[in-house]
């Protein structure tokens, strides 16, 4: 056998060896991520010395017979759902012997310093277009006073509704 | 059948070959006969892994979640240097239009190390020579979420490559 054919024979054997020593090899993992919607929030009652109330109290324009309370609401919130909405919700104000009230057709909101809102809507503080945003908000609160209500101690009553778009 | 026994293979047959030369040349000193030996010793690299799924469920608020899946690789190779690099790919959502989770959000640590390194680009993170006697190295994998991702489902890989030196 000539030698030359040998040798042609030989590296036609030892070629698929020689590539598998100086090549890479490689294994795959799959990964998966299973990410749930979720929100955090949290919020507190703010006195007529903080700092959120004297700044948004400033901006406030009250006409005569309104009265701003001495207290509201500062709140911060935050979600990744898509479909996530949060209101406010602000029930009739009880007097402390739990036989007068002030409706909310009298009771107003000051969010965030803007212009004051009935308190008869839910005040939406969060949308699907804040998703992924911290969003911050302070609430004051103005009674438009009439002669029909009752003086004494008044406590709010208020609950903030989360609810999913369809 | 590694290098080792392989060596031990070939002594033994000197060994007779040098016998049975010693027997001829005690006797006759004639030649009998000649054996030609031939050893292919093929390059070889193995590669273990416990698992090739790697899972993530976060369940919480975003932040850096680790995988309950750790994965045991064990590498085996006569080459005379090897390396070994890791990679991700991004982590794409299953709805359509949804924004991937870039690759750099996954990361690992090797053994018992505190330190996750990011998958953002190939990562050497293991090197053995032809003597090393192959030891089993634990893999850690963290992903870290943020408020802007969109909850649902992602999927991606991460591969682990061998880079060989006959």
């Amino acid at each position: 056998m000539p030698i030359n054919f040998k040798i042609f024979v030989w590296l036609l054997c030892a070629l698929p060896a020689l590539t598998n020593a100086s090549g890479t090899k490689s294994v795959d993992m799959q990964v998966q991520a299973d990410i749930h919607a979720s929100m955090q929030m949290q919020w507190h009652r703010i006195e007529v010395d903080d700092l959120h109330y004297q700044q948004m109290k400033n901006k406030i324009k009250l006409k005569p017979g309104w009265v701003l309370l001495p207290y509201g609401l500062y709140v911060e919130l935050q979600t990744n759902d898509v479909s996530r909405i949060v209101s406010l919700r602000v029930n009739n104000l009880i007097s402390t012997n739990k036989i007068d009230a002030i409706a909310t057709d009298s009771i107003y909101i000051s969010h965030n310093g803007n212009a004051l809102v009935t308190a008869k809507k839910d005040l939406g503080i969060l949308d699907p277009k804040d998703r992924g945003l911290l969003k911050k908000h302070v609430l004051l609160f103005v009674i438009k006073t009439n002669p029909t209500q009752k003086p004494g101690q008044y406590l709010a009553n208020f609950k903030f509704v989360s609810n999913t778009l369809p | 059948m590694n290098i080792k026994k392989i060596k031990t293979l070939l002594v033994l047959l000197f060994i007779s070959i040098i016998s049975n030369t010693h027997s001829a040349i005690d006797t006759d000193m004639q030649e009998v006969a000649s054996l030609n030996v031939n050893a292919v010793v093929a390059p070889y690299t193995t590669v273990s892994v416990s698992t090739n799924e790697l899972s993530f469920s976060v369940l919480g608020t975003p932040g850096a979640y680790i995988s309950t899946d750790v994965v045991t690789l064990t590498v085996d190779s006569n080459q005379s240097t090897w390396s070994a690099f890791a990679q991700a790919s991004n982590l794409v959502h299953n709805d359509f239009g949804v924004a991937d989770l870039p690759a750099e959000r996954l990361s690992f640590a090797i053994n018992d190390s505190k330190q996750f390194l990011p998958l953002k680009n190939n990562v050497l993170f293991l090197q053995g020579v032809i003597d090393q006697e192959p030891e089993p190295v634990k893999l850690s994998f963290r992903l870290t979420t943020t408020w802007q991702d969109t909850p649902g489902i992602y999927k991606g890989k991460v591969t682990i490559a061998f880079l060989n030196n006959p």
